[in-house]
């Protein structure tokens, strides 16, 4: 197996004004390079804090008890401030579930792409517009140059969930953390969406954290998963692991 | 597909289209309520026994006051048309001499205000929300609670009181005696010391309530998820602040600046009156006690305009700031 890329090691988080809430408990998960790890769970399982912490992101009115959260061996949770914004977008990013909230909405798709690419490199100058058609050509936007210059309001859903895609990768991170990446979008989109993360672990050799509620989706696409229940993790054999999965199969 | 200027030109074209309409509307409504409550100027020199009958009557009869109203007034409108506002009978002049002055010294009242307003309100509530809940924070809007109830008359006569106290600044009006004889450079710094306490008392409740505003929308804004995403791409602090929360977070505020360009003549009466301030309120005020109908119509459609002014370009000052608003 691959060396980890990212890995959580007994993350436990609970609210800053109620510290026996456990937001997170006990929380354990290994990326390795190049794979696609699912996090599968229902809504207020604690996914999308998982995945946000993964980020050095963790809310406010959060607070870490015990754990670790390791990119590449270093804890991100003993780094400063200024480290973690320089590693958020370059080495680990996120894209969400509501492309449409999302983008900023009164700034271009292509200002924000350029925007984010000079954050992480300031030098890249007259070639930044052309990476940012690549990126846009590479999760598949037909016509870039024409996206790039349209708010996020003007596209459709499915291209301003691709475009969005292509806005987490613009400073070529190694780990996207898709938050909900299917489940705006309809059967058809869905599938394609599926499709490009393939191509994206393929050509990039992007590690991919896959956060849904959609077990069948994860069960096709990931290499291997966790199940979260109400901050845990929970086993295969786990009721409410049992009860995904059935009703997958219904 | 039409091009967006296009779409502009014709939007703004319908714009004033309807407010021609609505102007025409107002200045009706005014005059009506001039005309029909019971009086005119004239009965003040009626009571004056060495004007005899005769003057009177001419008068009446220059004036159109002895015709009925709507006649007088299709009398007044074709004059506007031709440029001409009528004749003040209190000041005996054309209404167009004494009105421009005193627009004059209203605008640079009310401008003052509203650069102060707004020069402090925008930082104080962006600061406010960053540091929410922390004693600064919590200070400046406890600050801000008392200075919404109290009445801007209210501040201005404590101003004016501790003014007469100290002797720091001027009592009222807008230049000392003899001012015309300085220099330019000392004369408007004489003209500066006598507007800080209208322009502080007319900006004092709305720097409160704006700032609030600002506060509240900017603490929406970055609750949003696109700060969150952006912060999740590494931008850097002030970027995702100064740049993507602050930009959304000042468009309802374009709506507010066009209101307020509206309220710039007319916010100011009261506190011309108390602070004896040379403009546009307290001769409107002089107009309609004294019945001098030519004089009010004219101050009426001045306020109507800016009104109508001040909604149009806010519209299309936020049009162009919000891509997501179309224009039709």
């Amino acid at each position: 197996m691959n060396e980890a890329i990212v890995s959580v090691k007994n993350l436990t988080l609970a609210l800053a004004e109620s510290p026996a809430t456990l937001i997170l408990d006990d929380v354990s998960l290994v990326v390795p390079r190049g794979s696609i790890v699912g996090v599968v769970g229902g809504s207020g399982s604690g996914k999308t804090t998982l995945g946000l912490a993964m980020l050095g992101l963790i809310p406010s009115a959060m607070q870490v008890k015990t754990g670790k959260i390791l990119w590449e061996d270093r804890d991100l949770l003993m780094r400063g401030p200024e480290e973690l914004r320089r590693m958020r977008g370059a080495r680990v990013s996120m894209s969400f579930q509501e492309a449409a909230s999302a983008f900023d909405p009164v700034f271009t798709v292509g200002d924000q792409i350029l925007e984010a690419m000079a954050a992480h490199n300031p030098s890249a100058g007259k070639l930044a517009r052309q990476k940012m058609f690549d990126l846009l050509s590479l999760v598949e936007v037909p016509d870039p140059r024409r996206v790039a210059a349209n708010y996020p309001h003007e596209l459709s859903g499915g291209l301003r969930q691709r475009a969005m895609l292509a806005l987490a990768l613009s400073a070529k991170p190694s780990v996207l953390i898709a938050d909900e990446p299917t489940s705006s979008l309809d059967v058809t989109l869905q599938a394609r969406v599926m499709q490009l993360f393939r191509k994206l672990r393929r050509d990039l050799g992007l590690s991919i954290v896959l956060i849904a509620h959609d077990l069948g989706m994860v069960e096709r696409l990931a290499d291997e998963m966790v199940v979260l229940s109400k901050g845990c993790v929970v086993g295969k054999d786990h009721p409410y692991a049992r009860a995904l999965m059935s009703a997958q199969e219904m | 597909m039409t091009r967006p200027y296009e779409r502009m030109g014709r939007y703004i074209i319908k714009r004033l289209l309807t407010a021609v309409a609505l102007l025409l509307v107002m200045s009706f409504v005014t005059f009506m309520l001039m005309r029909l409550t019971p009086g005119n100027y004239l009965d003040t020199l009626r009571l004056d026994p060495q004007i005899s009958k005769d003057t009177l009557a001419y008068y009446e009869k220059l004036y159109q006051l002895d015709k009925p109203a709507w006649q007088q007034y299709l009398f007044w409108l074709a004059g506007l048309v031709r440029g001409e506002f009528g004749y003040s009978f209190y000041y005996n002049v054309p209404v167009a001499k004494i009105i421009g002055s005193r627009l004059g010294n209203t605008f640079i009242l009310s401008f003052a205000a509203f650069l102060l307003t707004w020069m402090l309100a925008i930082p104080l509530g962006i600061w406010a929300a960053l540091n929410r809940g922390r004693w600064g924070d919590r200070v400046a809007q406890f600050i801000s609670y008392i200075v919404l109830s109290l009445p801007g008359f209210f501040v201005a006569m404590v101003l004016l009181f501790w003014a007469s106290t100290t002797g720091w600044l001027p009592l009222g009006g807008m230049e000392s005696p003899g001012a015309e004889d300085l220099s330019l450079w000392a004369r408007s710094w004489d003209m500066f010391r006598h507007l800080i306490i209208p322009a502080t008392a007319l900006s004092l409740g709305s720097i409160a309530a704006l700032q609030k505003i600002m506060r509240g929308n900017m603490l929406d804004v970055l609750g949003r998820q696109y700060i969150l995403a952006a912060r999740a791409r590494g931008l850097p602090e002030h970027r995702v602040i100064y740049v993507h929360a602050l930009r959304n977070a000042i468009n309802p505020m374009i709506t507010l600046l066009g209101y307020e360009f509206s309220a710039l003549l007319s916010g100011a009466a009261l506190m011309e009156i108390i602070t004896s301030w040379p403009g546009l309120g307290s001769l409107m005020l002089t107009a309609v006690r004294s019945k001098d109908i030519y004089l009010v119509m004219a101050s009426m459609m001045m306020g109507g305009v800016l009104f109508v002014i001040g909604n149009l370009l806010a519209d299309i000052a936020l049009a162009k700031a919000d891509p997501r608003i179309q224009i039709k």
